[in-house]
């Protein structure tokens, strides 16, 4: 079993002391072994220990236990509630509130019943404003007028709450879920008075969503169908440790569909416009039999005549200069020309380049005249498998880190790992995933 | 693809800003090394102001004549909010704010700026400095390696925390929910934390600070010396917006 990683912070060495000691003895009870325990007394040194995770990411403390008073006006345990929120560094939190939790000695002794429960009501609220809600738990520390026997008994039952809370969480710090929600749709629909509305209404076929936490971040709903990969990963994910799954089973589960260019943020793929193709065809009968030096010799001697007075007409309209009507016409009947497409893309790859000579073949055209040059040939499905499966992968942890979802990509890229044709998921030890 | 190659100047980005518009803060950018800042590109969504204010450790503000302690405080309140929401630490990014005035600045000015911190007076090591621009460029320097640095966190910590604004949060708890009686001895808290300053009564304001605060003072006073009537309670309640603070 994982050793399980805690943090106390508290300023005053005898709770400390007493709260270390009754979480050792707790956790061992409750079957979680005996925790690797980092205490700390100094609030600012805790909170910029907490902050350390931002650059140099740690394994993560499974429980954080922070007095809330840490006898610094500038940093309270809410703060290193909040820091370590920001860094990712806690699992769960535990914030002791440093009153007496127990009501009826409370209304003997200490304060009011009516007014604790309200204190202890603002408190929660406010650490679940600074910590994840579902996994901060506010509890008292007990008075420290009451006797030590009475402290130890009354930590100890709150300690036990916590241990409980901490068992009941562990299972979904890793998780990998399908769900099936309706999907919706709009419809017309005419309201009691006559009128024309839209509402929105389920469809019969659902759409499948995965909800993903790795780890201590947040969790996130990412669908089917926008995320090509997820599907093939998710199996994986469900047939247990060290399962493998190879290409032929990944297609059944998921077969091959084009890119989605959605996804991706960069510049879309500009495809040379058929008339450019046709142009040359036209022009030049054998266009096809030609080798790649042939056919950029043709390109440039195609456009060559009028591509310096496109780009000049280009970037008066680039840098705000204007054009005239005449020059606006020019420019019109250019972008009419079948080429005009190939002589985008060169002013957008020279105009970097100012003062630069020479001809298309010593500067890198653009992408239109490349594929030109060089057409990209489909090759068959049956023999790129292999290819796709390398490809799912790869395409799919891009992605997730293009949508900031870091520590679930980078999960991916450490323990899934094999070879072109068989993918194997290995987790480290302590980590199982509820999918 | 020809790429550019990214100038040298780019390629650093430069921890020490000088926000001003004027030409001593350029000259000054231009001695210190550092990036001449304007207020108003705060608002500018842009990459580079982000990484700008991500790296940014230490931030000089140069102070016109005619601004007022309040006025400073609100530029270096704008500076610490739009880098929170930019930087990567958020509201635990450290800086040191050293604020540049003209020769002839009243020592209220510090107090004020104090205040404005949630201290009593200037402390170094709290983030905060002073340096006029009479005394000499070596002091600056001094000073730039010597002010220690901190973070929003620790600034409304503070800020929070201080007898003054305590004072006036009870005040507030006070007028909205009275009781009527209350309200002479929760303004004659408030009437003695500010006794020795009342100048500083500005920063607890919103602008026009002086303003406001003359208007607080007036009310202040009326409710200490005179009878609290319940026309004096609805006057104070109409005052509350112009109050920075809100009820807990």
């Amino acid at each position: 079993m994982r050793q399980i990683r805690l943090l106390i912070v508290d300023d005053e060495d005898e709770p400390r002391n007493l709260v270390r000691k009754i979480y050792e003895e707790v956790l061992s009870d409750f079957g979680l072994g005996v925790p690797a325990i980092t205490t700390m007394g100094n609030a600012k040194a805790a909170k910029a220990h907490a902050l350390q995770f931002l650059d140099d990411p740690d394994e993560p403390y499974d429980i954080a236990s922070l007095d809330l008073n840490l006898g610094d006006v500038e940093v309270t345990g809410l703060d290193i509630l909040e820091a370590l929120k920001l860094s990712q560094a806690a699992w769960t939190a535990v914030l002791l509130t440093g009153f007496e939790m127990d009501l009826e000695k409370a209304a003997k002794t200490f304060v009011e019943p009516k007014k604790l429960t309200q204190l202890l009501r603002s408190f929660r609220s406010e650490a679940q404003e600074k910590f994840w809600p579902m996994r901060v738990l506010v509890i008292g520390k007990p008075h420290h007028s009451l006797p030590h026997n009475e402290q130890a008994r009354l930590l100890r039952t709150h300690i036990e709450q916590v241990a409980e809370f901490y068992r009941n969480l562990e299972s979904q710090r890793y998780m990998f879920k399908r769900l099936e929600v309706p999907r919706k749709r709009k419809v017309k629909h005419k309201s009691k008075y006559g009128k024309r509305k839209t509402a929105l209404a389920d469809t019969i076929q659902p759409r499948a969503v995965y909800q993903i936490r790795c780890g201590c971040g947040d969790m996130v709903e990412l669908d089917e169908e926008s995320w090509p990969g997820l599907k093939t990963m998710h199996e994986l994910f469900k047939m247990g440790r060290n399962a493998v799954i190879t290409a032929e089973q990944a297609m059944q589960i998921e077969p091959y569909k084009p890119r989605n260019n959605k996804l991706k943020p960069t510049k879309a793929i500009v495809k040379p416009r058929e008339a450019a193709k046709d142009y040359f065809i036209g022009e030049h009968p054998g266009w096809d039999s030609y080798d790649g030096a042939t056919r950029l010799q043709l390109i440039e001697e195609a456009i060559s005549p009028w591509i310096d007075a496109y780009c000049e007409l280009r970037k008066y309209q680039d840098t705000g200069s204007g054009l005239n009507k005449a020059q606006q016409a020019k420019l019109d009947q250019m972008l009419t020309h079948p080429l005009s497409q190939v002589a985008e893309d060169w002013y957008d790859n020279t105009k970097e380049l100012t003062g630069t000579s020479g001809s298309l073949a010593e500067i890198t055209i653009g992408r239109a005249a490349q594929e030109l040059v060089n057409p990209v040939r489909q090759r068959p499905q049956e023999a790129r498998e292999d290819v796709w499966l390398a490809q799912r992968k790869s395409r799919l942890c891009a992605a997730l880190r293009d949508k900031n979802i870091l520590s679930f990509a980078d999960y991916i890229e450490e323990n899934v790992s094999g070879t072109d044709r068989n993918w194997t998921h290995s987790p480290p030890k302590g980590i199982d995933w509820s999918t | 693809m020809p790429t550019a190659t990214p100038s040298p100047r780019l390629q650093r980005v430069p921890q020490t800003l000088i926000v001003g518009t004027g030409p001593y803060a350029r000259s000054l950018a231009q001695i210190l090394d550092a990036r001449p800042f304007e207020l108003e590109m705060l608002d500018i969504e842009q990459p580079a102001l982000d990484r700008l204010l991500n790296s940014a450790t230490r931030i000089l503000l140069v102070i016109g004549g005619s601004c007022s302690a309040p006025n400073a405080i609100s530029q270096y309140d704008q500076i610490y909010t739009c880098i929170r929401k930019r930087s990567k630490q958020r509201h635990f990014h450290q800086i040191s704010v050293i604020f540049i005035c003209p020769e002839h600045t009243p020592l209220e000015f510090e107090t004020g700026i104090a205040d404005g911190i949630g201290l009593d007076n200037i402390d170094t090591t709290k983030g905060v400095n002073v340096w006029r621009r009479s005394e000499s460029l070596g002091l600056l320097l001094q000073r730039l390696q010597s002010t220690g640095a901190a973070d929003w966190s620790e600034l409304e910590n503070r800020r929070r925390s201080r007898p003054k604004a305590l004072s006036l949060v009870a005040l507030i708890s006070v007028i909205l929910s009275g009781p009527l009686s209350k309200i002479s001895s929760a303004a004659q808290a408030v009437w003695t934390e500010f006794a020795e300053d009342s100048h500083v009564l500005e920063n607890y304001c919103n602008p026009p600070h002086h303003r406001n605060a003359r208007k607080w003072r007036e009310w202040l006073q009326n409710a200490v010396t005179g009878e609290v009537t319940p026309d004096l309670w609805a006057e104070g309640k109409k005052l509350l917006p112009t109050l920075k603070l809100k009820r807990p």
